[in-house]
């Protein structure tokens, strides 16, 4: 059997989540936080291939986030995804450039271009 | 004897001759020493014969040099070594006074028997006025031909049109040399046809210029101008003619005509534009008359004398009822006149007194009450107002009086204090006239040229401020127009974020349920070819168990309810959403309508939700019976999305609350928004609602928004008011009536 690839989602909102969750849970194992540090916990219990955040939260920041996970976790391969509504542009670049940020998808996704995607991520990050 | 007789004969007859001969005989030897002296020696040289032989000759009669610088000495040692060259010679000489003269000598040699030279006879004519003549006549004619030369005219000679000669300057004028000139005919060869009779004419009188062309040897034609006279040299009567090239003279001419014609065009031009500003003048002297008319005859037709005097007290103007009082006709009866002319010595020279000292000290004398005689001779009583009059350095050139009868008023007792409430109004009145009249005078004594300055400026004033005021009215609309903007900017940030994920919900919502949906059906597809009694029942629920399992229907089932939950929130959100954008836009051309504040707040907090929805509490605590107010809904929202902006501002990025208390009163609506933001200082507290007052750094606000909710509350007939403590926070309190 083909191996089922993990995903982790962080989004304040419940309905983002749920959504999420039934449209992927055919393809990838899903696992939801509805904020940073939840997802920090997650991150330290299972084995994760994707990180897909959302920016404006409450508390830590999407971006925030990804700071911390690169300085923990720094030799994870940049299986890491963005989604939001909003960012500043310079935002956007320091994540690119420093704390390994994929890529950056605006809201509202497109369920199969967004499952190509993230299907991108890990090939290429598995070599 | 005879022979003695003969030689003595010969030698008297020799003496003869020599004597008539009028000729110096000199003797001298090979060393030059003089052993004769004869003929007229003695006279020519002042020499006695005895004084000089012997001697040698440069002692007495040859220099060593000529004042030519030649030398003599040398001459005549070469005369003696070849004689045949020197058999004639010319050469300077010296008298005994030492005077130079000048002698033509004819020398020969003497020999003895043997042939040896002994000597050498010489016989001189003097010549010293044939050579000072030819010398002066050398420089006379050197003189002649530098003066010819140098001069600028062409000079010729000629007789009767034969060129006999000509200075440099004509050659030059001509391209001829002289040599080529000398025997040319003037008239045929160098003056074109057309002048011939007028140059003839004037070749037979002494001539003023006259003025002609000649012809140059290249061809071309010279303008001349051409003056002769006659003259004689020798036995010929030859005429005299100089010649000048009047080109450039002729080019000046043409120009200074040029010339002369641009300055009448302009003399022309500018005597125009003198007309034209003496027109002007005169319109403007017409109006000034008009006006002059005007103000003569308010003054005439004022009941109280009214007079103008210079610092002699002597009358410069008149009105109409100093005349009449006067008893005279005319303004000219009384102008140049005094008091003492009208009145008694007694009245004129208190009149006078009271005048001088106002016009000494410069203060005016102010209803006096004066005796008077009017002009049937009653006694009367004059109220006088006197002032001194100023020209416009200030200086004190006369006073105006007025005086105002007064009688009537002294003995009516009864009317009297009416009478002097009436005087004190018109007191007032007549001060002020005074007043008036000394400006007018003033005025009128003044220049056109001011007048007419200070109202051109005042136009020009008066333009530029209504420009300005243009400008101003046109920034003020922009501004506002601007600050509407800044408010719809925060509200479109606001929007397009919120909506991002309600849109979300109903979108990824959708597209998973389709796929819930699918795999839930094919269950239901399986359920429905169930039969009641049929044989392949089992098989069908073997089916559907292994269906359900495979499928995961139980969650997918779920997930359908879930996600109809969810795009149901999605959707309400959106609505609520837009609800609040289309009360925003109804600010143009509203009505008053009801409206229930609390939704009007609600649909604020909606739109900013974003902005506070991570950090900030909303507390809402409304007036369950807070009635509709009558307003302009749409005006209102920008009020509290304003404050509530500026609120969720002050909190900046910390935690905070905001709260939300509506409360009903006496026919009054009051609605307080708090915060626990930064508060304002208490400097800016009361600035805060000036517009472009902000606290905010440059670029984050203009500066209106609070200014235009003012002014929004202000319609409204309310209140907006503003409490705040630095550090802790502000509330900001809107008060409006129910009714409108």
């Amino acid at each position: 059997m083909e191996k089922k690839y993990s995903l982790l989602y962080i989004d304040d909102e419940e309905s983002n989540l749920r959504v999420f969750k039934n449209s992927f849970r055919r393809d990838f194992g899903i696992f939801l936080a509805s904020s940073a540090d939840e997802g920090m916990k997650i991150l330290d219990m299972e084995d994760i291939d994707v990180i897909i955040t959302d920016q404006r939260m409450p508390g830590k920041t999407g971006l925030e986030l990804l700071k911390e996970i690169h300085g923990q976790f720094p030799e994870i391969p940049p299986h890491r995804l963005m989604v939001s509504g909003f960012a500043a542009p310079h935002d956007i670049e320091t994540a690119f450039k420093e704390y390994g940020l994929f890529k950056f998808i605006t809201k509202p996704w497109e369920a199969e271009d967004l499952k190509q995607i993230i299907l991108d991520v890990i090939h290429k990050g598995n070599g | 004897m005879h022979q003695n007789n003969t030689i003595h004969r010969e030698e008297r007859y020799y003496r003869q001759i020599v004597d008539l001969a009028n000729v110096a005989i000199v003797k001298f030897d090979t060393k030059f020493i003089l052993n004769d002296f004869t003929g007229n020696a003695e006279k020519v040289f002042g020499y006695k014969k005895e004084e000089v032989l012997g001697r040698s000759l440069y002692e007495t009669i040859v220099p060593h040099y000529e004042s030519t610088g030649r030398d003599l000495v040398r001459l005549i040692d070469q005369l003696i070594a070849n004689i045949h060259s020197y058999e004639y010679n010319v050469n300077e000489n010296i008298r005994k006074d030492g005077k130079v003269i000048w002698m033509q000598w004819y020398n020969s040699e003497l020999r003895d028997e043997k042939n040896v030279l002994t000597g050498i006879l010489s016989i001189g004519v003097e010549i010293t006025d044939r050579v000072m003549m030819e010398r002066a006549l050398k420089e006379s004619e050197e003189r002649f031909k530098t003066l010819s030369n140098l001069t600028f005219e062409g000079i010729i000679i000629h007789e009767n049109g034969l060129i006999l000669d000509c200075n440099l300057s004509f050659e030059r004028q001509i391209g001829y040399s002289r040599k080529e000139l000398i025997g040319m005919q003037l008239l045929e060869q160098l003056i074109p046809p057309g002048y011939h009779v007028s140059i003839t004419n004037m070749m037979k009188n002494d001539s003023a210029q006259y003025e002609a062309e000649a012809i140059h040897k290249d061809g071309t034609i010279i303008p001349i101008s051409i003056e002769s006279g006659k003259a004689k040299i020798g036995d010929r009567e030859v005429r005299v003619a100089a010649i000048r090239n009047i080109s450039e003279l002729k080019k000046t001419i043409n120009e200074l005509d040029k010339y002369k014609n641009h300055l009448e065009e302009i003399v022309v031009q500018r005597t125009e534009e003198l007309k034209e500003k003496s027109r002007e003048l005169k319109k403007q002297n017409e109006l000034l008359q008009l006006e002059r008319n005007q103000l003569r005859t308010i003054i005439d037709h004022i009941p109280d004398i009214i007079y103008i005097k210079d610092t002699q007290s002597r009358f410069l103007n008149v009105n109409q009822k100093q005349v009449q009082h006067f008893k005279k006709k005319a303004l000219s009866e009384v102008i140049g006149k005094n008091d003492f002319d009208f009145y008694s010595k007694e009245f004129a020279e208190k009149y006078l007194s009271n005048e001088q000292e106002i016009l000494r000290k410069g203060i005016p004398m102010i209803n006096m009450e004066e005796l008077s005689i009017d002009e049937n001779g009653n006694q009367i009583y004059l109220s006088t107002t006197k002032v001194p009059l100023k020209d416009h350095l200030g200086k004190i050139t006369g006073i105006v009086g007025i005086g105002r009868d007064m009688t009537e008023k002294i003995r009516a007792d009864n009317e009297l204090k009416i009478q002097k409430m009436y005087l004190e109004e018109s007191n007032h009145l007549l001060g002020e006239r005074s007043e008036k009249i000394e400006k007018l005078n003033a005025q009128l004594f003044e220049s056109n040229d001011k007048l007419e300055a200070a109202n051109h400026i005042l136009q020009e004033r008066k333009e530029e401020l209504e420009a300005t005021l243009e400008q101003l009215k046109m920034a003020q609309t922009q501004l506002i127009q601007s600050e509407k903007m800044a408010s719809l900017g925060i509200l479109l940030a606001g929007i397009a974020h919120e909506i991002n994920n309600p849109v979300n919900f109903i979108y990824a919502g959708v597209n998973s349920m389709i796929k819930d949906y699918q795999d839930v059906n094919a269950v239901i597809r399986e359920f429905l070819k169930l039969k009641k009694g049929a044989q392949d029942t089992d098989e069908i629920l073997d089916q559907i168990a292994q269906l359900t399992k495979q499928l995961d229907f139980n969650t997918a089932h779920q997930a359908i309810f879930e996600t109809m939950e969810d795009i149901k929130l999605g959707a309400t959100r959106i609505k609520e959403i837009v609800n609040g954008l289309s009360r925003f836009s109804r600010m143009e051309n509203e009505d008053w309508k009801r409206s229930d504040i609390h939704d009007e707040l609600n649909s604020v907090l909606v739109l900013l939700k974003n902005k506070y929805k991570h950090h900030i509490k909303i507390e809402r605590n409304y007036d369950e019976d807070l009635p509709e107010v009558d307003c302009h809904a749409g005006k209102l929202n920008q009020v509290f999305m304003n404050i509530i902006n500026n609120a969720i501002d002050a909190i900046g990025e910390n935690e905070g609350t905001i709260i939300l208390q509506t409360t009903y009163r006496k026919g009054w609506v009051y609605i307080s928004i708090r915060d626990t933001g930064r508060g304002i200082e208490t400097r800016d507290l009361s600035r805060i609602f000036d517009p472009f007052f902000s606290t905010k750094e440059v670029g984050h606000g203009l500066g209106l928004g609070l200014a235009i909710s003012y002014s929004i509350i202000q319609e409204h007939q309310g209140e907006l008011t503003v409490k705040s403590s630095p550090g802790k926070g502000s509330e900001f309190a809107v008060k409006i009536p129910v009714k409108h």
